[in-house]
């Protein structure tokens, strides 16, 4: 009966996390200390304050600011590669991409914890097949990606292994195939001329959010469209290449 | 087939019917009605479309606000360009004095929020689900993803913090002559 009672047990105390023995024993000690009933009462007080404090919250008002982070690019990109690669373990000759998204979509409902413990263990790199993913409108990065991927060409075709890159361009990624924003048209259509197998592929939702905002995308000449930046990673992954995000 | 299904028109409206609970603890967390009501609002989308991974409906209250906590995550992720999040929630502070605090001090619901404002997120949140939400201190381990004893020990600087701050508030105030004796 003589152990110090702590800070944390007086907090479950009063948030009732105790048992009924413990709680018993703490309402005797309570009972015969008066500074441990004030601690209590303290406690509680504040817990109340808190209570009162957001009693009444104000009105919500509503902001623009929701389109920051409506599509979260690092939670979308991961569940969606979590996605493709439990497909593809489960799915070795399944290779129609409709019917990816289809099974994907039965698949959650019928096996809502497949999200989770997918390992990445025993993924084999196909260092052949790159694909980059760049959703920043830091020309910083476009630079470093465009300099990766002249090393990348340059370094495969010294060694005999030509390597085929595709880079995928969302969000404000988009900004570097838009030819009246990107500082580098000139060079991207050079390593397209000079790399068959370089591409560069535009996320069509990224161009539709634009457009509604207003704005008028024109994309470099040679450059695809993909419905949708995710599901071509998925979709690529899937058929075993490598993904790296800028 | 399962339960769930059968109960599934229902899910729906029980999951909006969460609407105010929600903001109220958004609120708590970011103190910004816009960002508050955009968390709602995307949480409850998420929630809504995930209504098929829910399997017990008696753990509804818990799974939303652990979507609300993980769309919080996300929108500080985009905010701050942190990398890692889980070191900001221990050690960040969100303001250094809010426009609460600034505008009415002598409210006490505005000093409770400043001061609520002023602790580090993670104890924010653990404080909040705890006072707010009334979660089991496993529910909200569950909710945040950490361990039982994080959420004690949040809740235990949390809860020391407000009452260094907010006792001379609060109504019954007995315990304050025998700490200015002592």
């Amino acid at each position: 009966m003589n152990t110090e009672i702590s800070n944390a047990q007086l907090n479950a105390f009063i948030d009732n996390e105790l048992d009924v023995a413990e709680k018993d024993q703490l309402f005797t000690r309570i009972q015969a200390d008066a500074e441990l009933a004030n601690q209590v009462c303290d406690l509680r007080a504040v817990k109340e304050l808190v209570r009162h404090g957001y009693a009444e919250p104000p009105e919500a008002t509503h902001s623009e600011w929701v389109r920051k982070f409506t599509i979260p690019k690092s939670l979308a990109a991961g569940v969606m590669l979590a996605l493709g690669l439990s497909l593809g373990w489960m799915m070795h000759d399944f290779h129609q991409a409709d019917n990816n998204l289809q099974f994907a979509q039965n698949q959650s409902k019928t096996q809502p914890n497949n999200f989770q413990l997918v390992s990445l263990a025993g993924v084999t790199e196909d260092t052949h097949k790159l694909l980059m993913h760049i959703d920043s409108a830091d020309p910083a990065k476009f630079k470093a990606l465009l300099d990766d991927i002249d090393a990348l060409t340059q370094h495969q075709a010294a060694l005999g292994q030509p390597i085929q890159v595709e880079v995928v361009a969302s969000h404000s990624g988009l900004g570097m195939l838009r030819t009246d924003v990107t500082p580098y048209a000139q060079r991207i259509s050079e390593l397209e001329a000079q790399h068959p197998n370089v591409k560069f592929v535009a996320c069509n939702q990224s161009i539709q959010r634009l457009s509604k905002t207003g704005v008028k995308v024109n994309l470099l000449p040679n450059t695809q469209i993909t419905p949708n930046a995710t599901e071509e990673i998925v979709h690529r992954l899937h058929d075993g290449w490598s993904y790296i995000k800028v | 087939m399962n339960l769930l299904h059968l109960l599934g028109l229902g899910i729906g409206t029980q999951i909006k019917e969460r609407r105010d609970r929600l903001y109220r603890v958004a609120y708590a967390w970011s103190h910004d009605r816009a960002m508050a009501d955009d968390l709602v609002q995307e949480a409850l989308a998420r929630g809504l479309a995930r209504m098929h991974q829910l399997r017990d409906v008696a753990q509804l209250d818990s799974w939303l606000f652990k979507i609300l906590h993980n769309c919080w995550r996300d929108c500080l992720r985009c905010q701050k360009d942190f990398q890692d999040v889980e070191d900001m929630e221990d050690y960040l502070y969100a303001h250094d004095e809010t426009p609460e605090h600034i505008n009415s001090r002598n409210q006490v619901v505005d000093k409770v929020r400043a001061a609520v404002a002023l602790l580090p997120i993670g104890q924010r949140q653990v404080l909040t689900l705890v006072d707010l939400e009334e979660f089991s201190y496993n529910q909200v381990a569950d909710i945040l993803s950490i361990p039982v004893g994080t959420v004690m020990s949040r809740l235990c600087r949390g809860r020391q913090t407000l009452q260094n701050s907010l006792i001379d508030l609060a109504p019954v105030s007995k315990g304050i002559a025998l700490r200015i004796v002592k």
